[in-house]
């Protein structure tokens, strides 16, 4: 996969990560809820709905900044990727964009 | 259940402390001041805050009164689902960043409303300014009513004069130390909550038996039994499908058009720092609200055994009425301690994301070229004006100003969130689609709400009242408008759009950090319509009735 593909459809895969692990009703919705399950003390689906939307998503943000990191080096080095005959080398448009502000 | 349960007897010592942390506060803005120099340092820290403290400071701008107060109060009366609702908040920062907070900060904005200056141009600009200053200004009179309850409720202070003296100490200390003041004492505030919730819950569930007291956040679970003993429908999800995934729709989706939240994420040293900065946020909000489910736990267990049903009024104060019985009166005092530090600190952010977009974004536009000395001047009056505004309108607020958070977060979710991420990811969405999406669908849900039109709402209750029946109306509305608006304009303003185009794909391109501009990323136009499709059935299932 180049990595402009792998940009979008990665940071689209994180999304769904952080979403399964703190819209966890859908989990008891689907899978239904036994509060005779338990995890210390707790109800499963309890437990792990407060671990998952606290641990889970710590474990995801952790994932994300090291796959963040390996992109933007992947991007900065992506020059001998550009195929395309309009391509405009140089930090000029951030540059000039910046004016505006 | 009278008032008095609640307040604390010894008010001059509940005075006492907060006029010591107040002054605390007031320490660190002076000497924040000193290094304020350009409008930079007054609204971005000068873009020097690093990953631990702007974690804290984003955490503590993130909770407000209501983690101390309302949320205890509606885990005991709306049980696990308000616990799922609460759950996914966590998500603010970490899909922020995700979707375009570590990309805008490569372009170096000061606001959100920068990037769409940059992005859509002037009118667009003015139209995402004016839905941010409103619901910016409904959070913040939120707050600083809240505050002045917790002097009126907890103290025994009269209200009126509690309110404006409130407002403007908060005012001024946040003036004074502008953004860098504000995040190193949000940072300490978010210290402060953590200590003054966690410590004395902790006592709390000691008392009552928990066997796991001495890690509160997940150490009750042997009151489990006793839960369902009392209450045996605690645990269920009690709702239908259609209310949780409304929870993502004007929720998730809505947090992300915040700007307050946004512009802690500018004030970044680095853009490693920027991101280094979600995984701390997820710890210390998910030790935080982890906390507060405890909390919200065991005032329903507490009350079932004294078989005690709360009045709305009562439940609000559980976290007061649970110290009071269990720990000495002094706790009390530093819980409230805890309960201001979450307003101040939830206010700072307002407060300064409001005067950002008035003195940066709104005067910026009409004076372009003013001097750095001018601007700065600017940004000091827009702080206090926004202040005493908001201090004046929270006198006599109009009804719909006061209505729930989570109804101007329903009003993010359908007129600003689609142009920031559709236009940070797509070349394709242009100002047309941008500026007719929002404001058609942002028109469409105040009109659907029930505090506008009431006979033109749609469901009843609870979930009209929260926005959740409006934005699965109105959030795919806005997605699909914007899209669609911005192709048919390129179709029909071919030469103008392609004009656009090009500047556009040079922008974001470069933002997403490509050293070379190809022209040839982020303009697909297929996964545009899928996303359409992918709406559709909200809509359908939002029309029906509830």
């Amino acid at each position: 996969m180049d990595t402009y593909r792998k940009e979008i459809v990665h940071t689209l895969l994180f999304f769904f990560l952080y979403l399964l692990v703190s819209h966890t009703a859908v989990w008891a919705l689907v899978f239904g809820i036994d509060n005779g399950n338990r995890v210390l003390g707790f109800p499963l689906h309890y437990f792990a709905a407060i671990a998952l939307a606290w641990f889970g998503v710590v474990g995801v943000a952790i994932w994300w900044n090291v796959w963040a990191d390996r992109l933007d080096a992947e991007i900065t080095s992506s020059q001998q990727e550009v195929t395309h005959a309009e391509s405009v080398p140089g930090d000029s448009v951030l540059a000039a964009s910046a004016k505006g502000d | 259940m009278s008032q008095t349960a609640w307040q604390v007897q010894n008010v001059w010592f509940g005075i006492g402390i907060s006029v010591l942390f107040f002054g605390f506060y007031y320490l660190v803005a002076f000497l924040a001041q000193r290094f304020t120099r350009t409008e930079e340092d007054l609204f971005l820290a000068g873009r020097s805050i690093g990953p631990i403290v702007n974690s804290l400071a984003a955490a503590s701008t993130w909770m407000s009164v209501a983690t101390f107060l309302g949320v205890v109060a509606l885990i005991q009366q709306l049980h696990m689902p308000f616990v799922y609702m609460w759950l996914q908040l966590i998500l603010s920062v970490p899909l922020l960043v995700l979707f375009y907070g570590a990309l805008l900060w490569r372009l170096n904005v000061f606001t959100s409303v920068s990037f769409l200056r940059i992005r859509y141009g002037q009118a667009v600009a003015y139209l995402a300014s004016a839905w941010m200053m409103l619901i910016l200004l409904m959070y913040m009179i939120g707050q600083y009513i809240g505050i002045a309850k917790v002097f009126e409720v907890l103290l025994g202070l009269p209200y009126l004069p509690s309110l404006i003296v409130s407002a403007l100490v908060i005012t001024g200390y946040i003036t004074i130390g502008g953004m860098k003041g504000a995040t190193y004492n949000d940072a300490i505030q978010m210290v402060i909550m953590m200590i003054t919730f966690v410590v004395p819950l902790a006592a709390i569930l000691k008392a009552m038996g928990a066997t796991g007291y001495w890690f509160p956040p997940l150490g009750y679970g042997s009151m489990t039994d006793v839960m369902l003993q009392k209450i045996p429908t605690f645990f269920d999800p009690k709702f239908d499908p259609r209310f949780y995934l409304a929870l993502f729709v004007a929720l998730t989706l809505g947090i992300l058009g915040l700007p307050q939240l946004a512009q802690r994420v500018f004030t970044s040293s680095s853009l490693k720092a920027a991101r280094r900065a979600v995984p701390w946020f997820c710890v210390w909000v998910g030790m935080m609200f982890s906390a507060t489910y405890a909390m919200g736990f065991a005032g329903v267990v507490h009350f079932a055994n004294r078989g005690e049903t709360l009045s709305r009024e009562a439940a609000d104060k559980t976290t007061l009425l649970l110290n009071l019985a269990y720990n000495p009166e002094w706790v009390s005092g530093f819980v409230i301690v805890g309960v201001l530090a979450a307003g101040v600190s939830t206010i700072a952010g307002l407060l300064i994301g409001a005067a950002s977009i008035a003195a940066h974004d709104i005067v910026g536009m009409i004076k372009p070229d003013m001097p750095e000395r001018k601007k700065l001047n600017w940004g000091y009056v827009a702080l206090a004006c926004t202040g005493i505004i908001s201090l004046i309108v929270s006198l006599n607020p109009p009804a719909f100003l006061i209505t729930s958070i989570f109804w101007a977060f329903g009003l993010s979710a359908t007129a600003v969130t689609p142009m920031i991420i559709l236009g940070v990811w797509s070349t394709r969405i242009n100002k047309w689609g941008a500026f007719g999406g929002s404001i058609l669908a942002g028109a469409l849900y105040i009109v659907l709400s029930p505090y506008v039109f009431p006979s033109l709402a749609v469901g009843k209750g609870l979930i009209a009242n929260l926005g959740y029946a409006a934005a699965l109306i109105t959030v795919p509305t806005g997605f699909v408008l914007t899209i669609l608006l911005s192709l048919l304009a390129e179709l029909a303003m071919r030469s103008r759009a392609s004009a656009l185009l090009r500047e556009t794909q040079d922008l974001l391109e470069r933002m997403h950090g490509w050293p070379t501009v190809t022209r040839a990323r982020y303009n697909g136009v297929l996964w545009l319509l899928v996303l359409c499709v992918l709406w559709v059935p909200v809509l359908i299932w939002g029309l029906q009735p509830w």
